[in-house]
């Protein structure tokens, strides 16, 4: 119940005496709800670009909020300081430091009580009108959550709509400045995917030996194991795959993450498995990833299988695009099979090289040829006659890492729940936008649980963490069994908080498949790392691909290759949001009876009214 | 069910006795009685008494009512189905014209009068009392942390238990949290399987997943049932069947139900029917779209110019509450029937039922195609 005594018993003015740059806060939200605010024209330009040329990276219309011109990194407590007496002394550049908020804390017993911007009387300190109005508003509501109980709809989830409610209004947290990490290798989350037993957890294990990550004694330990199994050829496979059942069957089932450095970047390294019917897992890792690796089966007959004969090399290509990944390089594996022949390698990049551009819409995969097995252009060229490009070590170092993302609200996607009890539990995931630190107040959507993050760390053992991060988190509160999932959202309180919803309109592109897509169809969502049944409980119109125009209102069926706008409806609430207020939980991709069927965005939450 | 006696007048008007004998009869009871019916049975009523002095006592007495039905309530869970109506005769107890509900459950007798009964309620009726139809198929659908364990009859599938539980991913140096996770889950899916299914009943146990969890299942399955004194016989063993499935939803098990294995063990269970018109229809969708079409506009196009060879409708549509939706829907039936078309009535409480409902509830595979139908629109409640 804390949660609730928390909001009720609120007193506004004092929050704002005390911190007052959390009131601050509030013209950057207003301003960011107007650019997130919904836009046909900007979103479809948008999308567009999304599925063919520009990625998760690259700028777009409704760009983030910095209407300050300091670098996104830093929260709009900076511009706070002009507006506020005693504050506007201070040198933005100081403010801007990493000493932000204890800057502030000091001035505070300083503060000339005519200067506050602390009740909506002395609003004549405040610069717009409408401010004044939100605060009032504010400050009613704040007053009388007993009163908007009462007032609300007859609903069966009354209760907790209220609660949902009230975390919208509280106050958003004021955000601290992000100190600067002194390591400096950018980080990239690095996916391999490709067909079943195209060689991707032995070309990552032999990577990892001959990058020294792993050591040759363990190595030879796996290669005697996995001889006395009758899997000789395994052994590098064994790094990655670690579950027994992974090793007995010989195929990985979850994805496998391990880490290394280059010269320039640190890499977080996620294995998919390449298996038809652990694409679901392949998603999780997707959706965490900046770049790809598609690796590909050489040998004669192999590369048809997977490519042309309703493969995964194909289904994982479109995957990767459709969540966002947009830097790619091709490994052309087990070529010592075929004597290195080039022209072996030439038809692969021919035929490969067509599927990704055209269809898919990478603009320059690169081609590299190597071998897992025996370990040629992993780490050093090779002499070959036809090739004297870079081996796969110097293309992944050559990938770009994503700018670090703006400041917007947190967002952390739970990939893991590790340890559940009553009072504690231990999740990891994705911070997608926002920071988090030890004592942070935050909520897990959509159940709506709220907790008190006790420690947080990435891999480097950093515990602030912010946008990009992957993290292990150890939270504290009352948590009911089962309520927190792989799938859930870690958000804080305030306006932009994340309102788990039920139904979505959903722009779509329809992939190759065998039934069309019609009302009522079922199919499981996969946005992050969730993964939940719904159906399309509305068609409700066609597009025109190339200009965007309404093809046909309320079509009977979506054929395949088609592009359309569609309402679906999850089984329980679940926690995803419009395109544009972030793109990684906007994304979503629909599976049904094992294929990938379709994918889109979410372009608006339909909340129940 | 049991029938005890009919009379059902040429024109249509009538009653039967009957009693229904499993959860299947009430389902089909469910699907008989409609508002305006007449409901004869015994019941539970309670009685307040009021002495001369002003104080009351109550008491709960069985009587026989007969009430005119206002309102239908299934519980599927319980198998109860609960009739609220006014009391039309005269009795000791009850009032004429009080309120009063009866509850109907397997093994109570009971009269069902109607003003009309049509051929959808006929065939329905004597689609309950034919024997043969009874076979039941126990069906867990599961992936690593989640399993349902449903009941597959012919009318109904109902989820007899949803296991869901987070199973901790691999990590690196950390599996056992992983193999842990996955061994708790196997347990508690044996304990629902053991509790709900009865081996001795069902003719067929589908166990379905993705990769090798079914395998894994089945293993944790053999030694649970070992472990607790409950060892299959080999008559048991040869029940199981193990099948692929992309998922451990509940609407995996159209996909289930669909593999030609399970298809011909079951060949003619009205599931797997339903299963076969429905994905006939969803191909066609795709093939030849003009001659498939979905909606009662489209439809009764369709049928006027007696182009419907299979008509797909869901049952609850018959279970309408105005009664003009149900005739209207009666008639499309009939006349698709007088011209030699097939009909299917989907139960809305199998899968395929569930998504055809989605899809309006009505659905026609047509002999010949119909471009100019795609050309209309659809009305506004489709």
């Amino acid at each position: 119940m804390s949660r609730h005594r928390n909001i009720r018993n609120i007193n506004l003015e004092d929050e704002m005496d005390d911190d007052y740059d959390d009131y601050d806060d509030y013209e950057d939200e207003e301003e960011s709800e107007r650019l997130y605010s919904y836009d046909r024209n900007s979103l479809s330009a948008n999308y567009y670009t999304y599925l063919t040329d520009s990625g998760r990276n690259s700028p777009t219309p409704p760009a983030p909020p910095s209407s300050n011109t300091a670098p996104s990194y830093y929260p709009p407590v900076s511009t706070a300081a002009p507006t506020t007496g005693p504050a506007s002394a201070v040198p933005s550049s100081i403010v801007r430091n990493l000493t932000a908020p204890s800057l502030q804390q000091q001035q505070k017993p300083s503060k000339n009580p005519n200067s506050r911007p602390s009740t909506p009387q002395a609003g004549s300190n405040l610069n717009t009108p409408k401010r004044t109005q939100q605060v009032k508003n504010l400050q009613t509501e704040a007053a009388s959550p007993s009163g908007s109980r009462v007032s609300s709809e007859v609903d069966l989830s009354t209760f907790r709509r209220n609660q949902l409610q009230n975390i919208a209004k509280a106050t958003s947290v004021p955000r601290k400045a992000v100190k600067p990490r002194a390591v400096e290798k950018d980080l990239i989350n690095l996916i391999v995917v490709g067909h079943v037993d195209a060689g991707k957890s032995t070309l990552m294990g032999h990577l990892l030996h001959d990058l020294e990550v792993v050591d040759t004694r363990t190595i030879d330990k796996f290669r005697h194991e996995a001889a006395r199994n009758g899997k000789a050829s395994f052994a590098y496979a064994w790094v990655l795959d670690e579950t027994e059942e992974e090793r007995e069957r010989g195929v990985t089932m979850d994805i496998g993450r391990t880490s290394f450095e280059t010269t320039n970047h640190r890499i977080v390294l996620l294995d998919a498995p390449g298996h038809k019917d652990f694409i679901s897992n392949m998603i999780t890792g997707t959706s965490q990833a900046d770049a790809a690796i598609l690796v590909i089966n050489a040998t004669t007959g192999e590369f048809e299988t997977g490519f042309e004969n309703g493969g995964q090399t194909k289904e994982h290509a479109l995957l990767l695009r459709s969540l966002g990944v947009t830097q790619l390089v091709v490994a052309v594996n087990k070529l010592d099979t075929v004597d290195w022949s080039m022209d072996r390698f030439e038809e692969i990049r021919n035929n490969l090289t067509v599927f990704l551009t055209r269809q898919a819409g990478f603009s320059k995969p690169k081609f590299v040829p190597v071998s897992g097995f025996t370990g040629e252009n992993l780490v050093k060229r090779m002499d070959l006659r036809w090739y004297d490009g870079p081996c796969l070590v110097e293309l992944i170092d050559s990938f770009k890492a994503q700018a670090p993302q703006s400041d917007g609200p947190l967002r952390i996607g739970i990939s893991d729940v590790l340890k559940v009890s009553s009072n504690q539990l231990v999740v990891s995931g994705k911070i997608e936008s926002g920071e988090v630190e030890k004592d942070d107040k935050v909520y897990i959507m959509p159940s709506v649980t709220a907790a008190t993050v006790k420690e947080c760390a990435n891999n480097d053992g950093w515990e602030h963490c912010f946008a990009g991060d992957f993290i292990l988190l150890t939270l504290q509160g009352t948590f009911e069994p089962e309520s927190v999932q792989a799938g859930s959202v870690i958000v804080r309180s305030g306006p932009d908080t994340l309102i788990p919803a039920k139904k979505f309109e959903v722009r779509l592109v329809v992939f190759e498949i065998a039934t069309p897509i019609i009302k009522g169809a079922k199919s499981e969502l996969y946005s992050h790392s969730l993964c939940m049944p719904c159906t399309f409980t509305k068609l409700i119109h066609t597009i025109n691909k190339s200009n965007g125009e309404v093809l046909k209102q309320r079509p009977r069926f979506l054929a395949k290759g088609s592009t359309a706008v569609v309402e679906i409806e999850t089984e329980h609430d679940v926690a995803i949001e419009a395109f544009t207020s972030c793109r990684a939980f906007g994304r979503v991709t629909f599976r049904s009876g094992g294929n990938t069927i379709a994918a889109g965005i979410v372009e608006k939450v339909i909340t129940p009214q | 069910m049991k029938q005890f006696k009919r009379g059902i007048e040429r024109d249509g008007s009538g009653f039967v006795v009957l009693m229904a004998e499993e959860a299947e009869d009430m389902w089909h009871i469910y699907n008989l009685i409609r508002v305006g019916d007449v409901i004869k049975a015994s019941t539970i009523r309670k009685v307040v008494s009021e002495t001369s002095t002003g104080t009351t006592s109550s008491q709960r007495v069985h009587t026989m009512l007969t009430v005119s039905v206002e309102s239908i309530d299934f519980d599927p869970g319980a198998q109860e189905l609960h009739l609220k109506g006014r009391n039309i005769e005269e009795n000791d107890i009850v009032k004429l014209g009080a309120y009063h509900t009866i509850d109907l459950e397997p093994n109570r007798k009971f009269t069902l009068q109607k003003t009309e009964w049509d051929s959808i309620d006929l065939e329905r009726l004597n689609l309950s009392l034919d024997p043969a139809q009874a076979a039941d198929v126990a069906a867990v659908v599961l992936h690593e942390g989640l399993a349902n364990v449903c009941l597959i009859t012919p009318a109904m599938t109902l989820t007899r238990a949803k296991i869901d539980m987070t199973i901790p991913r691999k990590r690196k140096g950390f599996t056992s949290q992983h193999e842990k996770g996955l061994e708790k889950f196997y347990e508690a899916v044996c304990v629902a399987f053991m509790r709900h299914v009865n081996l001795q009943v069902v003719k067929c146990v589908i166990i379905a997943s993705r990769g090798f969890v079914k395998d894994a299942f089945m293993q944790h399955l053999i030694a649970y049932a070992d472990a607790n004194g409950k060892k299959f016989t080999t008559d048991q063993k040869a029940k199981f069947m193990l099948t692929h499935s992309s998922s451990g939803f509940k609407h995996a098990l159209k996909e289930v139900l669909e593999t030609p294995q399970v298809a011909a063990r079951l060949a003619d269970t009205k599931a797997q029917g339903e299963v076969k018109a429905l994905n006939q229809f969803l191909e066609l969708m795709s093939t030849e779209p003009d001659r498939a079409f979905y909606g009662y506009n489209h439809v009764s196009r369709a049928n006027q110019e007696l182009a419907i060879e299979t008509l797909l409708v869901a049952d609850s549509l018959f279970r309408a509450q105005d009664i003009e939706t149900r005739r209207k829907y009666v008639k499309l039936v009939e006349s698709v029937r007088e011209q030699n078309g097939k009909v299917h009535i989907f139960s809305s409480m199998h899968v395929s039922g569930e998504q055809l409902a989605q899809l309006t509830g009505c659905a026609a595979i047509l002999r010949f195609p119909m471009p100019d139908l795609d050309d209309e629109p659809m009305s506004d409640d489709e």
